[in-house]
C-alpha cells in the first residue's frame, strides 16, 4: 500500500498494524521545522545511535539553520538528497516496503506532507557469537561458524572470498514470515543455467515456514522416496567458501546457522577441511577409513545375521562355537534380537540428542551401560549381538552427515538377511546401490566419479594426491554433470 | 536411416559387459566340468568369438544405418518385436539361473518374492542410474575373482592341463558358442560412439569363459563324470580358517545377475515403449533441480 502524504494517516495505518506490539516505537519529532516521526522496533534498531547520528546531526546542520519552517516535500529532498546522513539511498514509498525495512532494523522517519519515507540504517541486532560449530569439528583452519543472522553470514563470506566474482542475492520468501535468503555463487564458476533455474524454484516455493535452509529441499529436489539427498549442509564458512570456488552454490537463511550447498556427491561426505591440512597419505588413510566404516555400520548386523543363520560354515569355526554358546543362553531368535538391539541404542541415542545437554551424556552411557549389562545377566541378549551392534552404532558416527540412510539402510540390511537370508543381502545390497545412483542435482549424479576401470581413483576422491599436483587442476563441479 | 536419439537406451560400455559377464559366468558354474579340453575352449574360443565379434559388427553396422531399433516402419517393429522376445527369453533365462542357485546353494525360493521387489524399485531408474551402479558391481566382481583365484593358486597343478589330452583339438567337437541378445542389440544398448566397440564385448565373454576353464583344468584337471559342475572350481576355495567361501562368490555372482535382471527389465520396457506401448509406459513428475 502506497504511504500517504498525510503522517496521521500513516502513523494511524501503522499504529493498526503493531499498536499492541511492545517493541513498537514510534516518536513524533519535528525536523525542520515540519512535523515528522520515527518509527522502529525496539531491540532491533538502536535508538542512541538513531538520535546521535540523525536528529542531531540534523538540528546542527547548516542545511537548516536559518531556514524558514519547510514543508515535508522539502525536507525529504534536503535529507535525501542534499544532506550527509546515513540514509538507505533510495525512498521508502509503500508500507510493504518500510515493514520489510523496520524489521531488519532500519529506523523509518516519515514527515508530514510526503507521502515517502527515509531509511536510516541504525541496526543493533543481537545475535549469537561467531563461534566453533560443534556438530563439524575439525583439527585445523578456522574456527569460525555462522551465526543466525543473514546478513553477518554474508559477511563471513564476503571476507573469505574477497573477489568481484562472489554474488550474494538476497530475496525474501514467499511465506507467513517473510524470511529472508540468500543465493550465494561465484559468477565465473558457477553454472548460469542453473543458477537461473535455482533462483527460479526458490522464489516460487511457498513453505508454510522457513526456518532452516533444509527447508527448501522438497521444491529443489521433489522426489517420494529418497534415501540419499544430493545437497549438504555446512555451518563453516570456510567449508562453504571452497564450496563456492568449486561453482557449487550456497542458500543461506535468515535465522539458521546452517547452509545448504548444491549440488553434493556422496564422496563429499568422507572429506573435510582436515584432510587438506595433513599429509595425502594419513588423509588417504583417515578417508579409507571413513569408508569402512560407513560400509560396515549398514552391512554389519545384516551379514552377521546372515552368516549366522544362514551360512555359518563361512564363519571360521572358533567363532561358531562361540557365537553358538552365546545364543543357546537368549530365549529369541538371533534375528530379532539384533533388531531389538539396534532399536533400543537408537533410542537411547535419541533421548541423549533431546535432552538437556548436562543430562544428555551421562544418562546415554549409564542407559547403554545398564541396559547391556542387564540384558546379557539376563540371558535376553547374547554379548557378540550386542558388540556387533553397538560397533556399527559408533561406526556411524564417523559420517555424521550420512546418519539418515545409514540407520535406515541398517535396518532395512538385517531385516531383508534375517528373512530373506543371502538372496535378500544381495538384493538390498543393489537397492543400497540403485538409491545412490538414482540420485542427482543439478543434472550432477551423487555417485559422479571416474569410470571404470580407466581412472578408478579420482585425485581427490577415495585417495587423495598431494594438494600442489591436486591445485593444477582446480575442482569444479560442473565437470562431473552426468 | 539413422538411429534417432531417444530410441537408445545409453548404456555404457562396461555396464553391458557386466550384464555378459553375469550370463556367461552363469554358463561357467552350471556347465559340465571338463566336456571340453581347456586348450580346446581357448583356442576354438577364440576363433569362434573372432567370427562372433565381426558378424555382431557388421549387424551392428546395418542395424544402425538401417534405423532397426527406430520403432518406424515394419522392419523395425518386427525387429524390435523379435528381440523383445530374445531379450525376454534372457529374462527367464537369468531368472532360473539365479533361481538355481538360490535354491540349490542357499536352499531358499526368496528370490521369486525380492524381484518383483527390486524391478518395483528400478522401474522409474534411468539409465545412466543402473550405468553407474555398475562399477560397484565391477569392483566387486574383480575383488570375487581376485580371492577366488587367491584362495586356488596353491591348488593350481600345470600337469593337469595334460590330463586327458589324447586326440586333436577337434576330438570333442566345437565349444558352444553362447549368444546374446546384447551382442547384436548395440545400437539400442549404447551410445552410437560404444557402437563399433561393443563389437569387441564377445571376447570378454571368451575371457571369462576360457579363464575359467583354464583355471579349472589347472586346479581339477579334466574330471570324467559330467556330474562335476563348473561350480566344483568355487567349491575347492580354501584359504587358512577359512575353507568355504563359495557362497560368497556365488553371492557375489547372485548381485549381478539380479543387476542383469534390472538391466534386461529397463531393455524391455524400451523395447515395448518403441513397439507402441507409450501411453502405459510413459510417467510424468516434477524434477525440479534433479536433472
Amino acid at each position: 500500500m502506497q504511504l500517504s502524504s498525510s503522517l496521521s494517516e500513516n502513523l494511524a495505518a501503522f499504529n493498526t498494524m503493531f499498536g499492541p506490539s511492545a517493541d513498537y516505537y514510534a516518536k513524533q519529532v519535528t525536523v525542520g521545522g515540519c512535523p515528522a516521526a520515527i518509527l522502529l522496533f525496539d531491540g532491533m534498531a538502536s535508538l542512541t545511535s538513531l538520535w546521535d547520528l540523525l536528529l542531531d546531526a540534523v538540528d546542527r546542520t547548516d542545511q537548516f539553520a536559518g531556514l524558514p519552517p519547510a514543508c515535508g516535500q522539502q525536507v525529504f529532498e534536503r535529507l535525501l538528497y542534499h544532506s550527509g546522513l546515513p540514509a538507505q539511498s533510495g525512498p521508502v514509498r509503500t508500507s510493504e516496503e518500510a515493514v520489510q525495512l523496520l524489521t531488519a532494523g532500519f529506523a523509518i522517519l516519515l514527515l508530514d506532507g510526503c507521502g515517502q519515507g527515509i531509511a536510516f540504517s541504525v541496526q543493533s541486532l543481537q545475535f549469537r557469537s561467531v563461534g566453533e560449530p560443534s556438530g563439524e569439528g575439525s583439527l585445523r583452519g578456522s574456527r569460525e561458524g555462522f551465526a543466525d543472522l543473514l546478513r553477518v553470514n554474508l559477511s563471513l563470506l564476503r571476507r573469505l572470498v574477497r573477489s568481484e566474482d562472489l554474488v550474494m542475492e538476497v530475496a525474501q520468501a514467499g511465506t507467513a514470515m517473510q524470511t529472508e535468503y540468500a543465493l550465494c555463487y561465484c559468477r565465473g564458476k558457477a553454472d548460469r543455467e542453473m543458477v537461473a533455474r535455482v533462483r527460479g524454484i526458490l522464489k516460487d516455493a511457498r513453505p508454510e515456514l522457513l526456518l532452516d535452509s533444509s527447508y527448501f529441499v522438497p521444491w529443489l529436489l521433489p522426489a517420494k522416496y529418497r534415501l540419499f539427498t544430493p545437497v549438504s549442509y555446512t555451518e563453516r564458512p570456510a567449508v562453504a567458501a571452497a564450496k563456492l570456488c568449486e561453482g557449487k552454490l550456497v542458500i543461506l537463511v535468515n535465522g539458521s546457522p546452517s547452509a545448504l550447498v548444491l549440488p553434493a556427491l556422496f564422496a563429499e561426505n568422507f572429506e573435510c577441511l582436515d584432510d587438506y591440512a595433513t599429509t595425502a597419505f594419513f588423509s588417504s588413510f583417515l578417508r579409507v577409513l571413513k569408508y569402512g566404516s560407513f560400509y560396515l555400520t549398514i552391512f554389519l548386523p545384516g551379514v552377521f545375521v546372515c552368516l549366522a543363520v544362514y551360512l555359518p560354515e563361512l564363519i571360521p569355526p572358533q567363532l561358531l562355537y562361540k557365537i553358538t554358546a552365546a545364543e543357546k543362553g537368549t530365549p529369541l531368535p538371533l534375528f530379532a534380537e539384533m533388531v531389538m538391539v539396534i532399536l533400543i541404542l537408537e533410542i537411547i541415542r535419541e533421548a541423549g540428542l533431546r535432552m538437556p545437554q548436562s543430562l544428555g551424556h551421562s544418562v546415554s552411557l549409564v542407559a547403554a551401560l545398564i541396559i547391556g549389562d542387564a540384558a546379557v545377566s539376563a540371558g535376553l541378549m547374547s554379548t557378540p549381538v550386542i558388540l556387533t551392534a553397538c560397533l556399527t552404532s559408533v561406526a556411524v558416527f564417523i559420517t555424521p552427515s550420512l546418519y539418515e540412510p545409514a540407520t535406515l539402510l541398517r535396518l532395512a540390511v538385517v531385516l531383508a538377511a534375517g528373512l530373506a537370508g543371502p538372496v535378500g543381502l544381495a538384493a538390498v545390497f543393489l537397492v543400497f546401490l540403485f538409491s545412490l545412483s538414482d540420485v542427482s542435482a543439478l543434472g550432477v549424479p551423487y555417485l559422479a566419479s571416474h569410470p571404470f576401470p580407466s581412472n578408478p581413483l579420482a585425485d581427490d576422491g577415495v585417495i587423495r594426491r598431494d594438494y600442489r599436483k591436486m591445485s593444477r587442476r582446480p575442482f569444479n563441479i560442473w565437470q562431473r554433470r552426468g | 536411416m539413422k538411429q534417432g536419439p531417444k530410441s537408445c537406451c545409453g548404456f555404457s560400455l562396461p555396464a553391458v559387459g557386466l550384464s555378459l559377464a553375469a550370463a556367461s559366468l552363469a554358463g561357467c558354474l552350471y556347465s559340465p566340468a571338463g566336456a571340453h579340453q581347456a586348450r580346446s575352449v581357448i583356442l576354438l574360443g577364440l576363433a569362434e568369438t573372432a567370427v562372433l565379434s565381426f558378424v555382431a559388427w557388421l549387424f551392428g553396422l546395418w542395424a544402425g544405418q538401417a534405423g532397426l531399433f527406430s520403432g518406424r516402419g515394419f522392419l523395425p517393429k518386427l525387429a524390435g518385436w523379435l528381440f523383445f522376445l530374445w531379450f525376454g527369453a534372457e529374462f527367464f533365462r537369468t531368472m532360473a539361473a539365479a533361481q538355481t542357485v538360490c535354491r540349490e546353494e542357499f536352499g531358499t525360493n526368496a528370490l521369486i518374492a525380492v524381484l518383483p521387489v527390486l524391478l518395483a524399485v528400478t522401474w522409474q531408474m534411468d539409465a545412466g542410474a543402473l550405468d553407474r551402479s555398475a562399477r560397484a558391481l565391477w569392483w566387486l566382481l574383480a575383488a570375487g575373482a581376485a580371492i577366488c583365484l587367491a584362495g586356488l593358486w596353491d591348488q593350481m597343478h600345470w600337469q593337469r592341463l595334460f590330463q586327458g589330452a589324447e586326440g586333436g583339438l577337434l576330438a570333442g567337437g566345437w565349444p558352444p558358442l553362447p549368444l546374446y541378445p546384447e551382442y547384436f542389440a548395440l545400437p539400442l544398448l549404447c551410445q552410437e560412439k560404444d557402437v563399433s566397440k561393443g563389437a569387441l564385448l564377445p571376447f570378454g565373454c571368451y575371457a571369462i569363459g576360457g579363464g575359467y576353464a583354464f583355471v579349472l583344468a589347472l586346479v581339477l584337471g579334466r574330471p570324467d563324470s559330467p556330474a562335476y559342475a563348473g561350480l566344483e572350481l568355487l567349491r575347492a576355495w580354501a584359504m587358512g580358517y577359512f575353507s568355504r567361501l563359495d557362497a560368497f562368490l556365488l553371492l557375489v555372482w547372485l548381485a549381478a545377475a539380479l543387476w542383469r535382471l534390472c538391466l534386461l527389465a529397463f531393455v524391455l520396457r524400451r523395447l515395448a515403449w518403441l513397439n507402441g506401448w507409450k501411453t502405459a509406459l510413459a510417467g510424468h513428475q516434477t524434477k525440479g533441480a534433479q536433472t
